[in-house]
């Protein structure tokens, strides 16, 4: 009982010295604060301020007119009359098209055919030709969207006159023309905004981003003046990496409690990014969240010999891992093989659960298996973090006895 | 020529010593390719899986859900019993839309009145939700029109005349650069180039900082006589002509292994990918002169490189960005090397109209450098940054 109690309280003042140093090490080095609030703040606001605009609209597509009949100029007006494109007519003919879609002052052409009115006033078909870039997805969707919309609403109306040029009544019209009528809502973010998409991902991966890099810089500082081990004594001890690994856990845990409400408040304000949660439920979602970014992070850290490498492989790990999330390209289109490392990296987990829960208004329980998985992960990379940490103090110990040096201290 | 030699030689001998660098140098570069190449190979997503609700359970509400499950891009995997339930696995992420059939569909469309189907689908990924909005469109398009021309058919009309009816007006689409619109070939084309210019700002400055750190800037000057040019020219030169070759390799894993479209001319495409490696390699010297120490300068280079994927337009259209930020993009070298790289490959322009991307890459790669020559100078003469962290 005795023993216990004494475990108890070694393990608690190592636990606050952990805490104390870790706080004082971000607090002095220059580098990690501005790591902090550099990639937390500014980048997100860029980021943000890209994508800003939220839709494409007004893509410029040629329409070259070779009917010039009045028809033929109604639905050019339509075509120009929606959002996503805007219809310039100064070319006559395809040639002319091309070199402006050479030189990007358009982005599609479309060819409205000679007859085209008197086709459709004789009964016959008669088509509309899009030529469309699909090197550019953006444009490419909204001009095949929009261009098909105005072909549908066009065969629409000319059906549903005729009908009532047969004494059919418009709404009778109507519903023969469409007997099943498809109505989409689309959920959540309903104007398909991008910056409404990015932004929360975007959010959910620079939790882990910065806390990679952080922790990669000082301990590749620690690691260059051979300071592991002074700077947490209880870690040769046995059992001592315990507290040492909570304490640096609970305490970039209280920073991201400080950042995440900066982010959400003053980025998602500005930008008008909807938040659909409640702080107290991000804050619980976090937890593990940041917690098995830090264990990850001491983990990987032994890998990097000297502080600046560190930001080298974290820059270059931070897309491939919101790839692999499957908010960007879905996860059924991977292999099982990425299925699997996608499941491996704390920020897929992450940035799912975070979306769905400030995006799609998913109740706590409805992101329970997330929790559950990013709790699995801490408890994985606790067990190795503290492994490699124990084999680093262990080594940096026998080095200093084999050359007997003072640890310098860092300046 | 016999310093800058001296200095390569001992650059690439650095190059074999440091683990480090020969990581970022040497294997990274390969197993992003490995990883872009392998990551989307379907490049078109299929089977998506989507939620209906039957409500009305008869035989044209199932003929209807099989044509649903009929659509290549989506996949009718769960049939829950209420709308709630379906929402449920909405927010759940298992599916990526919620089709309800309401009660009453066969009555209602066999007495002729209009019936609706409802389509809730998730639009905040922005990918799949589209992908399941279009199939759900064109099914139920499909379901309708027939329906219709049914109709017009028992009115005596031949069924020629009645989809004639139907659709006076088709669309005759036609798609260019990227006929399937394989996913993997617009945005493999992008994240590869993309982490090949990091790899190239990141090995520069690497390389030059590790000497600054370590107070090699001297011994340098001593190497070549106080010659700065002789330095660039040995420590940079060796890199560039790897990674041309290296741009090589990524450009053969596109266009020859996963056989992505490419029209256009192959000289142009590596006078570009030859300038995008000065270029970056000028912006790295840039970053370093003006850094005032190895990581700040690393940290300016590896945030340059990665946000010069937003703003070459691959995500979001510079086009439709705000001005100053449309202005703003034009100083990154790879938006630019982007333009030329879908130009000459997928679209297939003619070699004119690569020109301009060309002259703005030549430019990129002169000024940077100019801009940071004396600070530079400055640099070598004192050995060491200002600060060491």
């Amino acid at each position: 009982m005795k023993n216990l109690f004494k475990l108890y309280y070694k393990a608690k003042i190592s636990f606050w010295n952990t805490f104390s140093t870790e706080w004082k090490s971000i607090k002095s080095d220059k580098a990690v604060l501005s790591t902090f609030l550099s990639v937390a703040l500014i980048i997100l606001v860029v980021y943000t301020y890209i994508y800003s605009n939220q839709v494409v609209k007004e893509v410029p597509v040629a329409v070259i007119n070779q009917d010039a009949t009045k028809m033929s100029r109604d639905y050019i007006a339509m075509l120009d009359a929606t959002e996503g494109t805007k219809a310039i007519t100064a070319y006559t003919d395809l040639q002319e098209a091309k070199r402006a879609y050479y030189s990007k002052k358009v982005e599609g052409i479309v060819i409205i055919p000679k007859n085209f009115e008197k086709n459709i006033r004789s009964g016959k078909q008669t088509a509309i030709t899009t030529f469309s870039d699909a090197a550019n997805m953006v444009f490419y969707k909204r001009v095949l969207g929009d261009v098909s919309t105005i072909n549908g609403y066009f065969s629409a109306g000319i059906f549903i006159k005729k009908e009532m040029a047969k004494g059919v009544s418009l709404t009778q019209a109507q519903q023969n023309y469409t007997p099943i009528q498809a109505i989409s809502t689309s959920l959540f973010n309903t104007t398909s905004g991008y910056a409404t998409y990015m932004i929360p991902m975007l959010t959910a991966l620079i939790v882990q981003l910065v806390l990679l890099m952080g922790i990669g810089l000082l301990s590749g500082s620690r690691r260059e003046t051979i300071t592991t081990h002074t700077n947490f004594p209880r870690l040769l001890h046995k059992g001592g990496t315990i507290p040492v690994l909570l304490a640096k856990a609970c305490l970039y845990t209280a920073i991201f409690m400080v950042i995440i409400p900066i982010q959400v408040g003053i980025v998602y304000t500005l930008f008008a990014i909807p938040v659909r949660s409640s702080l107290f439920l991000i804050y619980v979602f976090i937890i593990p969240y940041v917690f098995s970014v830090v264990f990850l992070g001491i983990t990987i850290s032994s890998l990097f010999k000297r502080r600046e490498d560190s930001i080298v492989f974290l820059v270059l790990l931070s897309i491939p891992s919101l790839m692999l999330s499957g908010l960007s390209f879905p996860v059924e289109g991977f292999s099982e093989f990425y299925q699997l490392i996608s499941k491996l990296i704390p920020s897929t987990p992450g940035i799912n659960g975070f979306v769905r829960l400030t995006q799609m208004e998913a109740s706590f329980l409805e992101v329970l298996n997330e929790w559950n998985h990013l709790w699995i992960l801490t408890l994985i990379y606790f067990v190795l973090a503290a492994i490699s940490l124990k084999i680093r103090v262990k080594k940096e110990a026998q080095l200093l006895k084999l050359y007997s040096l003072k640890p310098n201290k860092r300046s | 020529m016999k310093p800058s030699l001296r200095i390569a030689k001992r650059e690439i001998a650095l190059l074999f010593n440091s683990k480090s660098v020969f990581i970022f140098a040497i294997v990274l570069p390969f197993v992003s390719i490995l990883f872009f190449n392998t990551l989307l190979s379907k490049g078109v997503a299929r089977n998506l899986p989507v939620a209906v609700v039957d409500l009305d359970h008869s035989a044209i509400s199932r003929n209807v859900i099989s044509q649903l499950s009929a659509a290549p891009e989506i996949e009718v995997g769960f049939f829950p019993l209420n709308q709630q339930k379906g929402e449920e696995l909405v927010r759940l992420g298992k599916v990526y839309g919620l089709i309800t059939i309401p009660q009453n569909f066969e009555a209602d469309l066999k007495s002729g009145k209009q019936v609706h189907v409802i389509n809730q689908y998730n639009s905040n990924l922005l990918l799949p939700g589209g992908l399941e909005y279009k199939a759900f469109r064109k099914v139920i398009g499909t379901i309708s029109a027939g329906v219709t021309i049914e109709k017009q058919r028992k009115q005596g009309v031949s069924i020629q005349q009645a989809m004639v009816n139907y659709q006076p007006i088709v669309s005759n689409n036609r798609v260019l650069s990227n006929p399937y619109t394989n996913y993997s070939y617009y945005l493999n084309t992008g994240f590869l180039a993309m982490f090949f210019q990091i790899f190239v700002m990141l090995t520069t400055i690497y390389c030059f900082g590790a000497d600054f750190k370590y107070s090699k800037g001297n011994k340098l000057l001593n190497i070549t006589d106080g010659n700065l040019s002789a330095i660039i020219l040995g420590k940079v030169l060796p890199y560039t002509v790897w990674f041309l070759l290296v741009g090589i390799i990524m450009l053969f894993s596109m266009y020859v292994w996963q056989d992505f479209p490419f029209f256009g001319n192959k000289f142009a495409v590596l006078v570009g990918l030859l300038l995008l490696i000065i270029a970056n390699q000028s912006y790295a010297l840039f970053f370093i002169a003006f850094s005032n120490s190895f990581r700040e300068a690393l940290t300016i280079g590896a945030g340059f490189a990665a946000v010069s994927l937003s703003f070459s337009g691959i995500t979001f259209p510079i086009f439709g960005m705000p001005t100053i930020l449309q202005w703003l993009s034009q100083i990154f070298p790879f938006t630019h090397f982007f333009e030329l790289l879908l130009d000459q490959s997928q679209r297939g322009f003619p070699v004119f109209y690569s020109l301009k991307p060309i002259i703005i890459l030549v430019i990129l790669s002169i000024v940077p450098i100019s801009l940071g020559w004396f600070k530079l100078k400055k640099l070598f003469s004192k050995g060491v940054f200002n600060h060491s962290i």
